[in-house]
């Protein structure tokens, strides 16, 4: 973690999740490592794209958490929103979810995005989920736009 | 009381009669010949008298036609031949002017004729005894080449002489009995010649078959020949200018007469032929009508028999002629009711029906038969599904003269049918609610789990060591529980997919494929598997089969009681499936927990002491049963358990060399703890 002169501003998460125990333990984590980055939540996919679409709610550059499973609007129907709007499109999401279902896996990927994590396989929580994105907002670069 | 003969027993009669009279006629010549008779042997004593041999030749004639009748058709041809050599011995005695010693052989001629040797007979009787003899003879051959027409026209020429000497003495005329110097033919001889030849000739019209076509010829022969024998006769006559003009005079009456007995006799004949013809025409016709009512009965009989079908016959217009007891028990019409009703009736009187009706006729018209199944009211308006077959009738020019309707009650397999359909569809439906409620039941229920389970780690982080050892142990417990049910959702997870997964069909190596199994599988160092066969390449699906060999290994690995115990697998192939096995070394399973194993949720240990979710087996049966194989258990309950289950293939194409390198040798799916 080099202090290098180069433009670094926080990346924000965008946490897209109806279940209230996984937001708190995405607190939890947090708190937990010491990361300060903010973080918005939505409980499900229009609420975010509503989110996304006002200036300045969500401050760029910013990253997205995204479950499946959620009301109104499901996590794989959001992301083929998103890749569908112009201004949206090249939103970097990660996809957070309790389904191991290869299908879900599949389109999920198909709607390009940068990685699928399980929640089962979390035995520390979102620990994990955190330490590996704390690596990847200092090493890969994010547009600003 | 006078019994009517049929005319051919009338001429048999009559030939017995003949020639009984001829034999005895000769007997009593010859009686009178050795007891010195002269009343039998000359009649008068200006006629001339029968020789010896005549009356021998004459016995032996009539003795020959009676055998003949009797049967003895060998003694009728020997006779026959007898009376040839007879005539043609005295013949030619008679012509070459020899002795031969015949005449006086049997009986000294102490009576004699005037001229000619004693005891010879007249040249005219040794030719009527040829002639004679040459009927035996023709009479008793084989059957095969008997000709009743030469015996016929030989018996008409016999006559013919006969008849020529007997009109000789008649008319005064000597020399139609009495051929020039030679011995005349006494008178009884002549007779006794006509008798012989009119009973050959009433014998072989008898006994001919198929009617004397020959009789016209034989009229003509007899008469023509008494004509011919006259007219010599006179013209031999001393007095030469009488003589003549009678001559000619009988040859032409004569010749008339013969013509005249020829066509009268030939008509006659023809006319019996035609009506004979005419009755048998008739006879025929009589036969045949009687075999078609007959067949007819038999037919309505069949037709009448059939109840279970509705057998109609309509006419070209579709209406009704006649219909079976059938139609009667199937529509309710009776006998006749429905004659003229057209075939639409049968059919609902909806538009959609009655269109079935016309086209079921059009169809039939057409194409020769139409087919179809169709709803149809009885009388009294009740309703029945029927399957009913038209077929066209077509006369022999090929004209519609009408149609065969059979028409069979399925009601009652319709709605078995449709209520079969209806079970499938309900059956299907019901299939598809338990697999997605499976799918949803497992998915949602594991999202509170989750929270759950986090919510219980972090009291478990946040309070550290500050726990009473009892809240300690408690939270432990709660952990393994939240653990458990996750296990199990997922487990009810795999159970509600298995046997509906991925049914794509490869070869499998299912060698390389236990052993991968068992590698990624979690066992004790020191337990190992071991192939006790030869593992066989099969082509079938392929998930479905390792999600059950992974089960079953990982069962066998879960229940092993030894730290080094060893798994047993092999495989024995059969034509339509492979049969695979697998052994473990532990405790077993007692017989009376065998059935509940394969259950859903079944474990036999508590699972505080055995961690499973008890769907393993469970899994596995589905898998089996729904690739359409079998699975069977094989314990004592304490020497280990072995797990059989056969696995049909898909195709049964034997792979080669090449294929069995490219066929699965490993798990596509890593396997998850």
């Amino acid at each position: 973690m080099t202090n290098e002169a180069r433009q670094y501003r926080e990346v924000t998460i965008l946490f897209v999740d109806d279940d209230d125990v996984d937001y708190l333990g995405l607190q939890r984590a947090l708190s937990a490592l010491r990361i300060l980055n903010p973080v918005v939540r939505a409980r499900d996919g229009l609420e975010a794209l509503e989110m996304l679409r006002q200036p300045g709610r969500v401050p760029r550059p910013f990253l997205v958490l995204l479950d499946i499973n959620m009301p109104r609007m499901s996590g794989l129907e959001m992301l083929a929103t998103l890749r569908n709007d112009p201004e949206l499109a090249a939103t970097v999401v990660f996809i957070l979810t309790t389904s191991k279902d290869e299908q879900d896996k599949v389109a999920a990927y198909r709607l390009n995005v940068a990685g699928y994590i399980v929640k089962n396989h979390i035995s520390a929580g979102f620990s994990e989920v955190l330490g590996m994105l704390d690596h990847y907002w200092r090493v890969v670069e994010l547009p600003n736009g | 009381m006078m019994t009517l003969l049929k005319p051919r027993e009338l001429l048999l009669h009559l030939a017995r009669a003949g020639a009984g009279a001829v034999m005895l006629l000769g007997l009593s010549v010859m009686v009178g010949w050795h007891l010195h008779l002269t009343a039998l042997i000359r009649v008068n004593p200006q006629f001339v008298p029968m020789k010896y041999n005549t009356a021998l030749g004459l016995f032996t004639a009539g003795a020959g036609l009676l055998a003949w009748q009797r049967r003895r058709q060998h003694l009728c041809l020997v006779l026959g031949y007898g009376l040839c050599l007879l005539g043609a011995l005295s013949l030619w005695e008679i012509q070459g002017g020899v002795d031969l010693g015949i005449d006086e052989l049997l009986m000294k001629a102490y009576i004699q004729g005037n001229g000619g040797h004693p005891g010879r007979m007249a040249p005219n009787t040794a030719v009527c005894f040829i002639l004679m003899g040459c009927m035996l003879a023709a009479m008793g051959v084989q059957r095969a080449r008997r000709s009743w027409r030469a015996v016929g026209l030989l018996a008409a020429l016999l006559t013919g002489l006969g008849m020529a000497a007997l009109s000789g003495y008649l008319f005064h005329i000597p020399a139609a009995y009495g051929w020039t110097h030679y011995t005349q033919m006494a008178v009884h001889t002549a007779a006794a010649f006509v008798v012989l030849g009119m009973s050959c000739l009433a014998l072989s019209h008898a006994e001919q078959e198929q009617g004397a076509r020959w009789g016209p010829a034989a009229i003509g022969i007899l008469s023509s020949t008494t004509t011919l024998c006259l007219w010599q006769a006179l013209r031999l006559a001393p007095n030469q200018v009488q003589a003549t003009r009678a001559a000619l005079m009988v040859l032409a009456a004569g010749m008339l007469l013969s013509l005249a007995l020829v066509a009268a006799t030939r008509a006659g004949m023809e006319a019996q032929e035609q009506s004979e013809g005419r009755a048998a025409g008739l006879r025929r016709q009589e036969f045949l009508n009687g075999e078609l009512h007959r067949s007819e009965e038999e037919l309505r009989r069949v037709l009448d028999s059939i109840r279970d079908y509705a057998i109609t016959q309509l006419d070209p217009e579709g209406r009704m002629v006649r219909g079976n007891p059938g139609f009667a028990a199937m529509t309710g019409y009776q006998e006749g009711e429905a004659v003229g009703l057209p075939s639409e009736r049968m059919y609902p009187p909806d538009q959609e029906a009655q269109q079935q009706a016309a086209e079921a006729l059009r169809e039939a018209a057409a194409q020769g038969r139409s087919e179809q199944e169709a709803w149809q009211v009885r009388k009294d308006g009740t309703r029945y599904e029927a399957n009913i077959i038209l077929t066209a009738i077509y006369d022999a020019p090929g004209r519609l003269c009408g149609y065969t309707r059979v028409a069979r009650d399925i009601t009652g397999p319709k709605q078995d049918e449709r209520r079969m359909r209806e079970l499938v569809r309900e059956l299907q439906r019901s299939n598809e609610e338990l697999a997605n409620f499976a799918y949803v039941a497992s998915h949602d229920l594991k999202s509170p789990l989750h929270a759950v389970e986090q919510l219980a780690n972090w009291i478990g982080e946040d309070l550290g060591d500050n726990l009473p050892s009892q809240t300690r142990e408690h939270m432990s417990l709660m952990r393994g529980r939240i653990a458990r049910m996750e296990h199990l959702l997922n487990d009810l997870l795999d159970y509600s997919r298995a046997g509906r997964q991925n049914q794509a069909t490869e070869l499998v190596d299912t060698g390389p494929l236990t052993r991968s199994i068992f590698d990624y599988l979690d066992h004790p160092a020191a337990v190992t598997l071991r192939l006790e066969s030869a593992m066989p390449v099969l082509r079938c699906a392929h998930v479905p089969l390792e999600t059950t060999l992974r089960n079953l290994i990982g069962n066998a690995i879960k229940h092993g009681r030894r730290p080094d115990g060893t798994i047993r697998v092999g495989a024995f192939e059969r034509e339509t499936e492979v049969e695979f096995w697998i052994s473990d070394d532990g405790p077993g399973i007692a017989h009376e927990h065998q059935e509940r194993v394969f259950g859903m949720f079944q474990t036999l240990k508590p699972r505080d002491e055995v961690e499973g979710s008890g769907m393993g087996l469970a899994i596995v049966k589905k898998c089996v049963e729904a690739a359409g194989g079998w699975i069977r258990l094989e314990s004592d309950g304490v020497h280990g358990s072995t797990f059989r289950f056969g696995w049909p293939r898909t195709k049964t194409l034997e792979p080669n060399y090449d294929e069995r390198s490219k066929a699965v040798q490993g798990s596509h799916h890593p396997v998850c703890g």
